[in-house]
């Protein structure tokens, strides 16, 4: 199976940097830019890891973590929120969410290659 | 001239001269012949003769008479007014016979209004004593509970008043007492400036001081604090000034964070000029210049990576800094959850019928609980409206740096999108913040909703626990009471056949705990305070508690005091064990009775059986000897060594009340883990027990 990472985030400018950095190390990429997209995305395609953004408008990262966890077919994805919500009763409130690993902002994307690499290595971050 | 000696003068004369006039005429009789005295001359000296006769009459009964009606009376009157006069006891009677007029009963009345008079006046001073005991009660009570320190001195500053918080900030105990000097304690400058200012100029003695009250800022004298407050200065109307009152508080902490806040600022401005300057010359070079060499751009790309990550660095930092000076500026108290949970429960009774219990151990949180409790308030309400439920439980949970109050329902957790929806409502009432959200935001916090459990959900608002604890612990080391083992308490479950098959799931407990005046129950020592909690299916009442003091009839040693703090004044007005050991045993019911080390309290309470005929026959679990079972690989089994196997946080440790609390937040996990071991009666568990008590007596004497 193809490991298929899914990039959820309404800000082009870090999604640019993102996408530019797995796709080179030879990661099946596809792009969100909201919730709904993303939500209507893993319906068409299961990807196995999710770079989800909190802060986007109408349905935040929250609310899509909360929703893929509470759906039982959903539950092998690996999620990794990547935020601009940096206090700590934020990466709280997303792990308590579901999220399995929390990145806050700025960051750098070789660490989150890494994380990301971990997981298919079969090792948990 | 007094008034006898006069009428006896009166008398006196008149009866001389009746017998003068008496002795004339017998002398003219005796002489008649010789003197050839005519009839006429002889009926002058019979005139005279009777004259005589008769004025001395008089004078002899109107003397007899005038002593009689006049001066013996007035003795009496006398004599009797005196006796009032000096002893305040006594009447005046007038006699029955005399011719003072109106004059006795005149003075028999003034003599009842006098008597009446000196009655009203001790009842006058009794009730103003009492008055004035009543305030001085009630000042009393303000100082004592009032945050800020309270100092009264006098002009040469002796201290003459202080409250508690004032103890508490002066530091230095064995320098504050009363009688002793102000400067001691705090240093004298600022003190004599701030009075000069208020003292009236003594050139010009007439005009009063401009101020009355004056700002002061000083530091104790041992250096630990800086004091800010106010110093103002007691005149009285004739005697000027006499003294002076300083109230003030602790700010040392405040400037402190003023001036991290304001380093935190301008390192977050003015700080970042030079890496942003630095970024920005080397991202519009390149972007200007696509020509450049691939050594130069290699340079320039170093140069752009470096001060972004050190943007990214500098950032971070200023971030963990704000999130600790964050709640500094809203005007927050350390706030009991019980209390806020409390008034919370009584609001939604009142406005919903929602019943709201309290679960757990009360903590303390810092908010400010008018706000918080607007938005509790307002959320149980969605909740409820959303859910259908109207019973909902309120938990307080540690964390490492947070205080959770967990809403607990029978449902599906909330969607996120809703909860967003509700905080975005607007929130009445509430100075400072337009909605729920913001009303939590002010707290640092978010809320958020996950299950809890099969089909449970939980409400969760994590808020900043206290900086520094409201009541802080104390230093020393106190030693646990020594194991004490009753033989007679083992092989109870002999007792209990009937209730040994029940599910420890489904049964009944207090938890109870007593604090007594020695370690000795039947040598003497006695019951002080009692104090039980009652834990139903898992759940624990903490606004179900039994807490009494007892008046043990007897002096609390003073070397035990220092272990439960309780102190003979304490004890005084309070009911004996006679009174409040029914109570108690209404309280219990027939709920299992847990203790910690339960065979001590409960020798205690069996010896006082007898003496108000009631029976303890309740089954009796100890967590000592379930710790001991479940956790035999370590010695350690006192309540503070399991407490801090199960992260339990104690407050109020060394209270009857606290550490009951502790010890049922300890046994609720104890119940946890017995399960694991395949214990699920109460006969299974007192089995295992048991046979530990006698291990546990040999294990003692080594």
């Amino acid at each position: 199976m193809a490991q298929s990472v899914l990039i959820v985030d309404d800000e082009p400018n870090i999604v640019l940097s993102l996408e530019f950095i797995l796709r080179q190390a030879g990661f099946d990429v596809r792009l969100a830019s909201n919730g709904d997209e993303a939500l209507q995305a893993i319906r068409e395609e299961l990807p196995q890891v999710i770079l989800l953004d909190v802060m986007m408008p109408r349905r935040n990262g929250y609310d899509v973590c909360r929703t893929i966890r509470q759906n039982p077919d959903w539950q092998g994805i690996h999620i990794i929120m990547l935020t601009a919500k940096g206090r700590d009763i934020e990466r709280e409130k997303g792990m308590a969410m579901g999220a399995d690993e929390y990145v806050t902002k700025p960051f750098s994307p070789r660490e989150v290659l890494e994380r990301v690499k971990r997981f298919f290595a079969g090792q948990p971050a | 001239m007094r008034l006898n000696l006069f009428t006896k003068l009166l008398f006196g004369t008149l009866a001389a001269c009746g017998v003068g006039v008496l002795a004339a005429s017998i002398w003219l009789l005796a002489v008649w012949d010789e003197a050839r005295l005519d009839g006429l001359s002889g009926v002058i000296i019979l005139a005279g003769l009777g004259c005589g006769l008769a004025l001395v009459l008089v004078a002899a009964t109107s003397w007899a008479w005038h002593h009689r009606a006049v001066e013996r009376p007035l003795k009496t009157l006398e004599r009797q007014v005196h006796t009032l006069r000096h002893t305040g006891v006594g009447e005046v009677s007038p006699p029955d016979a005399h011719a003072l007029g109106a004059l006795p009963d005149e003075v028999a009345a003034l003599g009842r209004e006098l008597v009446a008079a000196r009655r009203d006046i001790v009842a006058a001073m009794a009730g103003a004593t009492e008055r004035a005991d009543q305030q001085r009660s009630r000042l009393e009570a303000v100082l004592f509970v009032l945050a800020q320190g309270v100092v009264v001195c006098s002009l040469d500053h002796r201290i003459l008043l202080y409250n508690k918080a004032a103890r508490n900030l002066l530091g230095q105990p064995e320098a504050l007492g009363l009688g002793r000097s102000l400067f001691n304690l705090i240093r004298r400058e600022a003190v004599e400036h701030a009075l000069e200012g208020l003292t009236p100029d003594p050139r010009d003695p007439g005009k009063p001081p401009t101020m009355k009250t004056a700002p002061i800022v000083c530091g104790t004298t041992d250096g630990r604090r800086l004091l800010s407050g106010a110093l103002t200065a007691i005149v009285e109307p004739d005697r000027g000034l006499t003294g002076y009152v300083v109230v003030f508080s602790d700010k040392s902490q405040e400037i402190a964070e003023l001036a991290e806040r304001d380093a935190l600022i301008l390192g977050a401005t003015e700080g970042l000029r030079a890496p942003i300057a630095n970024l920005r010359a080397a991202a519009e070079t390149v972007s200007a210049h696509p020509e450049m060499k691939a050594d130069e751009r290699q340079s320039f790309d170093r140069v752009i990576l470096e001060e972004a990550t050190d943007l990214s660095k500098r950032l971070e930092r200023v971030s963990l800094q704000q999130q600790r000076l964050a709640p500094g500026h809203w005007p927050m108290a350390e706030v009991y959850s019980a209390d806020l949970i409390s008034g919370l429960a009584r609001r939604l009774a009142e406005d919903a019928g929602i019943v709201v219990s309290m679960v757990g151990i009360p903590l303390w949180i810092t908010c400010d609980s008018h706000t918080v409790m607007r938005a509790l308030r307002a959320l149980i309400l969605h909740l409820h409206r959303h859910s259908g439920e109207r019973e909902f439980d309120v938990e307080m949970l540690l964390g490492d740096r947070r205080v959770y109050l967990d809403v607990v329902w029978h449902g599906r957790p909330v969607p996120l999108r809703l909860l967003d929806e509700w905080l975005q409502e607007h929130l009445p009432e509430v100075v400072g913040c337009e909605t729920i959200g913001q009303a939590l935001e002010l707290h640092g916090t978010e809320p958020w909703s996950e299950e809890r459990g099969p089909d449970r959900a939980v409400l969760r608002i994590a808020f900043h626990a206290p900086s520094t604890p409201a009541r802080a612990p104390r230093e020393e080391e106190i030693p646990e009471r020594p194991e004490f083992y009753d033989f007679d308490l083992a092989h109870q479950h002999e007792a209990y056949a009937g209730q040994a098959d029940r599910l420890l799931s489904d049964l009944h407990y207090v938890v109870f705990d007593t604090e007594t005046t020695g370690l000795n129950p039947s040598g003497g020592d006695e019951i002080i305070s009692i104090a039980g909690v009652r834990i139903v299916n898992g759940r624990l009442l903490s606004n179900e508690t039994f807490e009494r003091l007892v008046n043990p009839n007897r002096p609390i040693p003073a070397s035990s005091i220092r272990f439960h703090g309780i102190t003979d004044e304490m004890v005084k007005g309070r009911p004996p064990i006679d009174i409040v050991l029914p109570q108690f045993k209404d309280f219990v019911g027939d709920a299992v009775l847990v203790a910690h080390n339960a065979a001590f309290d409960m020798k205690f309470l069996r010896l006082k059986e007898g003496r108000v005929n009631l029976q303890f026959d309740n089954p009796v679990l100890d967590t000592l000897l379930l710790s001991v079972f479940l956790h035999s690989d370590t010695p350690e089994h006192s309540l503070d060594a399991i407490a801090r196997r199960f992260d339990v946080e104690i407050s109020g440790r060394h209270t009857a009340l606290g550490d009951s609390l502790a010890t049922a937040e300890v046994f609720l996990r104890l119940l946890r883990l017995l399960e694991t071991r395949d214990i699920h009666t109460l006969g299974q568990a007192l089995e295992a027990t048991d046979s530990l008590v006698e291990v546990r007596r040999q294990q003692a004497r080594f």
